[in-house]
C-alpha cells in the first residue's frame, strides 16, 4: 500500500513546462568536450526560475588526469539557460508557493558529419534540453578522447586552492610531478631545472610566468580558461624543452553584456572588464599593479639606502575575439609585464670589496601580441602569429651588469583532420626567430652542481639572431577495443648550434572500460643549451643540443562519479647535458678553456599519484604525491640534482558552509632540498673575504618542509553584482622552514635561514 | 634567460651575504688569529725577478709561505695542480720566480687539463701566480690565497697604494695614545696623493679589535673624493686595556698596504 504522504509528494513533483536553449561554450566545442552540469534552482511561485547556482560541473569524457570540473564555462552557459526554464506551479493549501530543486543539464556534442559525405558544416551546437522526468538531458554521442599525457587545471578550480591567491598558474605547484617552487620562480618538473621547462600562452612562449617573488602570475586569472600542464611525454606540437610544458589557455569571452571585476588586496590591485561589441565581436581587458612599493619606499629610504624604485610589478592584457562566421574565429591577444626595483646603497663597498658603485637594480619586462585565426569546418586549422619584446637589465654594485633586449617572432600553424576511419591527424609548423642585443659584464653565473660564482669578471656584447624551425605530425589512431595509438614525429632546426633534433614519440592508451584507462608513452626531446653557455667568453659556442628520453606509464581510474585516481610511473634519461668543465682545448697553439661541454648526463625517475574528490557533499579536494629521484653524473660519481625533492605530498581541500562561506586548506610535506656542506673557508686576499671550501656536492639535505595554508571566502550577492572577501593565511602555523644555511664570514659557524613566516593577505573582489 | 638572471642575482646575493647576519661577528671585528692583508713589494713581479712578501696577521705563532702557478678549484681549497713551491717560514718572505713561468703555466694546462677543478691563473687578463700563506696559532691554522700579479716588460708596473697617517681629533693617531672607553672618535685616514693619479679604484677595510666602526669598508672611485674614502668613526670599547685599528688599502690591480694603530683605554691596566 502506498503511503498517502508519498502520493502527496508525487503529486507535487515539479514539472517543466517551458524549455530553454543553452549556448554551447565555443572552446568546449573546439576541444570536443561534453559536460554534465548539476544546478540548484530557486523557482518563484509562478514557476519562473529566479535563482541558479552551479553545484558541480563534470566534464565528459571523464578524465582522471584532468583536475578540472568547471572549465570551458559550462557553468555560466548552464546558468544562462536555466534562467529561461519555466515550471508548473506547486500548490499548497490552495496557493502557489516558491520551491527549490536540483536540476541536471547535459551538454552533448552533435555527431560529426561523415567526411566527404556531407559537404555542409555540422549543425549548430545548441544542445537539446529534454525533460525525461528527472530533468536530465541525455543525448548519446561519442567524443574524441584526449589521448595525450597532460593535466589540466581550470581557472575555476585554482581559485579555490589555498596558498595560490586564486591564481591558476601558481596552482600548478600542487600537481604531481612539480616540485616546490623556490623564491626565484620557475617550475621544477620531474627533476628538471626551471630553465628546462617553458611557459606559454596559447602555445606562444613567454619569458616568465610569475612576477618577482613568485606571488603572482603575469596574467589575469579571469582571462585564463585552464592551464594545460605537460610534465613529460608531451605531444609533438610541443618541443625544445626537456622538462615540462605549461600552456596557459585563454578563455573566449562571449559576453552578452558588460562584465567586470575589481580586486584589491594588500599585494596589488587588479581590474578586469569584458564587453560585447555587436554580435560577433567581444573585448576583454585586464590590468594589475602591486602597491607594496608605496609602503616600502618610505620604510627603506634612509641615509644609507636610497630607494629609486621599490620592488613593484604590473601587467596588462587585452583580448579581442571576432567571430565573422561560426566556422571562423579571430583572436588578437596582447599582454605585457614589468617588474622593477632600484636601490642605491651609499656605501656598497662596505659590504663587498669588489663593488664599484652602489646600484642594485633589476628590471624585467616583456610584451607579446598574438594574432590567432581558427577555422573549424571539415578540418580544424589554427594559425598564430606573435611578436614580442623582452627587456632585461640587472645591476649589482657594478660587478654584475646584464642587459639584454630581445625581439621575438613566432609563427605557428596547425592543421587537424578527422579521417573517415576515426581518430585525428595533426600536422604543424612552429617557427621562432629572435633578435637579441646583449651586453654583459659579470663573472660566469653559477651553475647547477657548483657552489657559487667564481672567476674573473668577463664582458661580452653583441647581436644574436637564433632561429628555430620545427615541423611536426601526430596521429590519433583508434584501433579498436578501446585501444588508441598516438605516434608522432617532430623535427627542429636550431641555427644557434647549427643542429637538428629529431623527436619520435609514441603514446598508447587503452580505455578498458568507462572507469579505467591505461596509458604509456615514450619519446625524445631536444633542447638548446642556455644562452650564456653558448656565448664566448662566458661559454662554449661549440656546444651541441641536449637530449632527453621520456618514458611513462600510468593508469586512470574513476571508481565513483566524484572520485578519481591517477598513478603514473616515469623515467627521464638526460644525455649531452651541459656541465662546467676545466678541460682545455689547444686552439692555434694556445690553451683555451672550454668552460662547458656536453659531457654531463643524468636521470630522474619516480611515481606520481593523484587522488581527486570532485565537488560533492560540499567538499572538493585532492591528494597529490610525487616520489622523485633526480640525479646527475659527475664523471664517475652520481649525485643528487640541485632541485631534487624526493617526496612531495600535497593535500588540497575546500569545504562550503552553505552558499556563501567556504574554507580552503593546503598542506604540503616536502623533502628538504639538497645542500653542499661547507667544510671551512680560505681567505682570498684579492677579494678581502673568505671563500667556502665545499664538501660533497649535494651530499646533505635541509630539514623537511611542511606548511599549512588556509583561505576563507565570503560572498555577498546583490541585485546586479556580487562582492566577495577573502583572507589568505600562508604558513598558518608559522613553521620556520629552512630554505638555506647562512654562514659567518669565515664559514666556521652556520645557522638556518628560514622562509616566509605567517603571511596574512586580505583581499576583496567585486564582480558584476 | 630571465631565470638565469634571477638565479645569478640571488646566488650572488647569497654569496655576498656570508657574514652579514647580525648573529655573527662582523668581518671587520678581529678576534683570534686572522690574516688581514698580504702584500708584495714590488706590487707586480716579472718572471726572473724577486719580491718581498709580507702579511698583516693577528695572533699567529708561525708562518708558511708557498706559491703555485696553477691551482685546482675551491673544492680542494685551491690545492696546487703541480708541485707547490715553498718560499719561507718567516713572517716576511722573498720570492724569486723562474724565467719560464708562462711556459710552465701552459705546459701545466695541457698536462693537467683533465683534472677536475683545474683553474689556470695564467688565463686571466692579468696573469698571476697563487701565493699561499698558512699561519698557525693556538686556535688552529688559517689559510690564505692571494694572486700575485705578474708584470710585463714594457708595461708600467703597478705601485702599492699607501696610507700615510690616520688622524683623530686634529692630530695623527699614534700607537699608545690614550683614549676614553666608549669614546666616539672621528677618524680621517690619509692616503698618499699619488694613488689618485693612477685613475683606479681604491678600497679601505677598517678592522678593529675592540669597539666598532661606522663603515667596515670605504671606497674611492676615479674622479671621486679621496678624503671621503678616509673618513670614518670609531666607537671605542667600554672596557678593556687597549684596542687596535688596522686599515688595509687595496687598489684594483693587486696593490695592497696597511697601517695599524694601537691605543690604550683610559683606566685600563698598564
Amino acid at each position: 500500500m502506498i503511503a498517502p504522504w508519498f502520493l502527496f509528494l508525487l503529486s507535487q513533483t515539479p514539472q517543466l513546462v517551458e524549455q530553454a536553449d543553452a549556448v554551447y561554450p565555443p572552446s568546449a566545442l573546439r576541444d570536443r568536450i561534453e559536460a554534465q552540469v548539476l544546478l540548484h534552482l530557486e523557482v518563484e511561485a509562478g514557476g519562473q526560475v529566479h535563482g541558479v547556482k552551479v553545484v558541480s560541473v563534470t566534464l565528459l569524457p571523464e578524465d582522471p588526469s584532468r583536475t578540472s570540473t568547471a572549465s570551458y564555462n559550462f557553468g555560466d552557459a548552464a546558468k544562462e539557460a536555466a534562467l529561461g526554464l519555466r515550471f508548473k506551479p506547486i500548490i499548497v493549501d490552495g496557493q502557489a508557493v516558491p520551491f527549490e530543486l536540483d536540476y541536471t543539464l547535459r551538454f552533448t556534442l552533435p555527431p560529426l558529419p561523415p567526411p566527404l559525405a556531407i559537404p555542409d558544416p555540422p549543425p549548430p551546437p545548441t544542445p537539446e534540453i529534454v525533460d525525461d522526468g528527472r530533468y536530465d538531458v541525455v543525448v548519446e554521442a561519442t567524443a574524441i578522447p584526449q589521448a595525450i599525457n597532460q593535466r589540466a587545471l581550470s581557472a575555476a578550480d585554482s581559485a579555490q586552492v589555498a596558498g595560490t591567491l586564486g591564481d591558476p598558474v601558481l596552482a600548478i605547484e600542487n600537481l604531481p610531478g612539480v616540485a616546490r617552487i623556490g623564491f626565484d620562480g620557475g617550475n621544477v618538473v620531474r627533476g628538471s631545472a626551471p630553465a628546462d621547462s617553458i611557459s606559454m600562452v596559447d602555445g606562444v612562449p613567454i619569458m616568465l610566468e610569475t612576477h618577482f617573488g613568485g606571488f603572482r602570475s603575469v596574467i589575469a586569472p579571469q582571462l585564463v580558461e585552464r592551464i594545460d600542464f605537460h610534465p613529460g611525454n608531451f605531444s609533438t606540437r610541443y618541443g625544445r624543452r626537456t622538462g615540462g610544458i605549461l600552456d596557459v589557455r585563454l578563455r573566449t569571452p562571449e559576453p552578452d553584456r558588460i562584465h567586470g571585476e575589481a580586486e584589491l588586496s594588500v599585494l596589488d590591485a587588479g581590474l578586469y572588464l569584458e564587453l560585447p561589441i555587436g554580435d560577433d565581436l567581444s573585448v576583454a581587458v585586464a590590468g594589475r599593479r602591486s602597491h607594496l612599493d608605496l609602503a616600502l619606499t618610505s620604510l627603506l629610504d634612509g641615509e644609507d639606502l636610497q630607494v629609486s624604485a621599490a620592488p613593484r610589478y604590473y601587467d596588462y592584457q587585452g583580448l579581442v575575439t571576432w567571430r565573422p562566421a561560426k566556422e571562423h574565429r579571430v583572436q588578437v591577444f596582447g599582454m605585457g609585464s614589468d617588474d622593477r626595483m632600484a636601490l642605491l646603497f651609499q656605501d656598497a663597498a662596505s659590504d663587498d670589496i669588489r663593488a664599484s658603485n652602489g646600484s642594485l637594480s633589476s628590471a624585467v619586462a616583456f610584451q607579446r601580441a598574438n594574432l590567432s585565426y581558427d577555422y573549424q569546418g571539415q578540418v580544424h586549422n589554427n594559425l598564430q602569429l606573435a611578436i614580442g619584446g623582452d627587456q632585461f637589465r640587472t645591476l649589482v654594485f657594478g660587478l654584475f651588469d646584464f642587459q639584454a633586449n630581445f625581439l621575438d617572432f613566432n609563427l605557428r600553424d596547425q592543421l587537424e583532420v578527422e579521417p573517415a576511419f576515426g581518430g585525428k591527424l595533426t600536422a604543424g609548423l612552429d617557427l621562432q626567430h629572435r633578435r637579441l642585443n646583449y651586453a654583459i659584464t659579470a663573472p660566469r653565473p653559477p651553475k647547477e652542481g657548483t657552489t657559487g660564482s667564481d672567476g674573473p669578471t668577463l664582458s661580452a656584447a653583441g647581436l644574436l639572431e637564433p632561429t628555430e624551425l620545427g615541423a611536426y605530425v601526430e596521429a590519433e589512431l583508434p584501433i579498436g577495443l578501446g585501444l588508441s595509438l598516438i605516434p608522432g614525429l617532430r623535427a627542429d632546426y636550431y641555427s644557434l648550434v647549427d643542429g637538428y633534433g629529431f623527436d619520435p614519440r609514441l603514446v598508447v592508451r587503452w580505455q578498458a572500460n568507462e572507469d579505467l584507462t591505461l596509458r604509456a608513452g615514450a619519446g625524445i626531446v631536444h633542447q638548446l643549451p642556455e644562452f650564456d653557455e653558448l656565448v664566448a667568453p662566458f661559454g662554449n659556442p661549440e656546444l651541441e643540443l641536449i637530449r632527453a628520453e621520456h618514458y611513462s606509464a600510468g593508469v586512470e581510474w574513476r571508481p565513483f562519479d566524484f572520485l578519481s585516481a591517477d598513478v603514473t610511473l616515469y623515467w627521464k634519461e638526460l644525455h649531452d647535458v651541459v656541465r662546467p668543465t676545466d678541460r682545455v682545448a689547444v686552439k692555434d697553439g694556445t690553451p683555451t678553456p672550454l668552460v662547458y661541454d656536453n659531457g654531463g648526463s643524468g636521470r630522474s625517475y619516480g611515481a606520481e599519484v593523484m587522488l581527486r574528490h570532485d565537488r560533492a557533499h560540499n567538499f572538493e579536494g585532492w591528494l597529490s604525491y610525487t616520489l622523485s629521484r633526480a640525479e646527475r653524473d659527475d664523471d664517475d660519481q652520481t649525485r643528487l640534482f640541485d632541485y631534487d625533492q624526493t617526496h612531495i605530498l600535497t593535500l588540497v581541500g575546500r569545504y562550503w558552509f552553505g552558499e556563501s562561506w567556504s574554507v580552503g586548506a593546503r598542506w604540503r610535506l616536502v623533502s628538504g632540498s639538497p645542500v653542499t656542506p661547507i667544510l671551512g673557508g680560505i681567505w682570498r686576499g684579492d677579494r678581502d673575504e673568505y671563500e667556502a671550501i665545499p664538501g660533497g656536492i649535494n651530499s646533505a639535505r635541509l630539514p623537511a618542509f611542511h606548511q599549512l595554508d588556509l583561505r576563507i571566502d565570503k560572498t555577498w550577492g546583490f541585485e546586479d553584482w556580487e562582492l566577495s572577501a577573502y583572507l589568505s593565511l600562508s604558513n598558518a602555523y608559522n613553521r620556520a622552514n629552512v630554505e638555506s644555511l647562512g654562514y659567518n664570514f669565515d664559514y666556521s659557524q652556520s645557522e638556518n635561514v628560514s622562509g616566509l613566516p605567517l603571511l596574512p593577505i586580505l583581499g576583496a573582489k567585486g564582480r558584476f | 634567460m630571465n631565470r638565469l638572471i634571477r638565479g645569478a642575482f640571488w646566488a650572488y646575493a647569497a654569496a655576498t651575504c656570508a657574514g652579514c647576519d647580525d648573529n655573527f661577528l662582523p668581518y671587520n671585528q678581529v678576534e683570534g688569529t686572522r690574516i688581514l692583508g698580504i702584500s708584495a713589494e714590488p706590487a707586480e713581479l716579472i718572471p726572473g725577478e724577486s719580491a718581498q712578501l709580507s702579511a698583516l696577521v693577528t695572533g699567529a705563532t708561525s708562518y708558511r709561505w708557498s706559491w703555485c702557478p696553477v691551482t685546482l678549484g675551491p673544492a680542494t681549497g685551491h690545492a696546487c695542480a703541480l708541485e707547490e713551491h715553498s718560499i719561507s717560514t718567516a713572517s716576511v718572505a722573498v720570492i724569486t720566480l723562474p724565467n719560464d713561468l708562462r711556459g710552465l703555466c701552459e705546459a701545466a694546462a695541457s698536462v693537467a687539463a683533465p683534472q677536475d677543478g683545474l683553474r689556470l691563473n695564467c688565463e686571466d687578463e692579468r696573469p698571476s701566480i697563487a701565493i699561499r700563506l698558512v699561519v698557525e696559532a693556538d686556535d688552529g691554522p688559517v689559510s690564505a690565497l692571494w694572486p700575485l700579479v705578474l708584470g710585463e716588460n714594457g708595461r708600467a708596473p703597478n705601485l702599492n697604494p699607501t696610507l700615510t697617517a690616520v688622524w683623530a681629533e686634529g692630530a695623527p693617531l699614534q700607537d699608545g695614545d690614550v683614549v676614553s672607553p666608549g669614546k666616539v672618535l672621528p677618524l680621517l685616514a690619509v692616503a698618499s696623493p699619488t694613488v689618485a693619479e693612477d685613475a683606479e679604484s681604491l678600497k679601505v677595510t677598517w678592522f678593529v679589535t675592540g669597539g666598532e666602526v661606522d663603515r667596515a669598508r670605504t671606497a674611492y672611485a676615479p674622479g671621486g673624493d679621496l678624503d671621503a674614502m678616509g673618513a670614518n668613526t670609531w666607537t671605542l670599547p667600554e672596557s678593556g686595556e687597549d684596542a687596535a685599528l688596522h686599515l688595509v688599502i687595496r687598489d684594483d690591480r693587486g696593490g695592497v698596504s696597511w697601517l695599524s694603530r694601537q691605543v690604550r683605554l683610559e683606566g685600563g691596566a698598564q
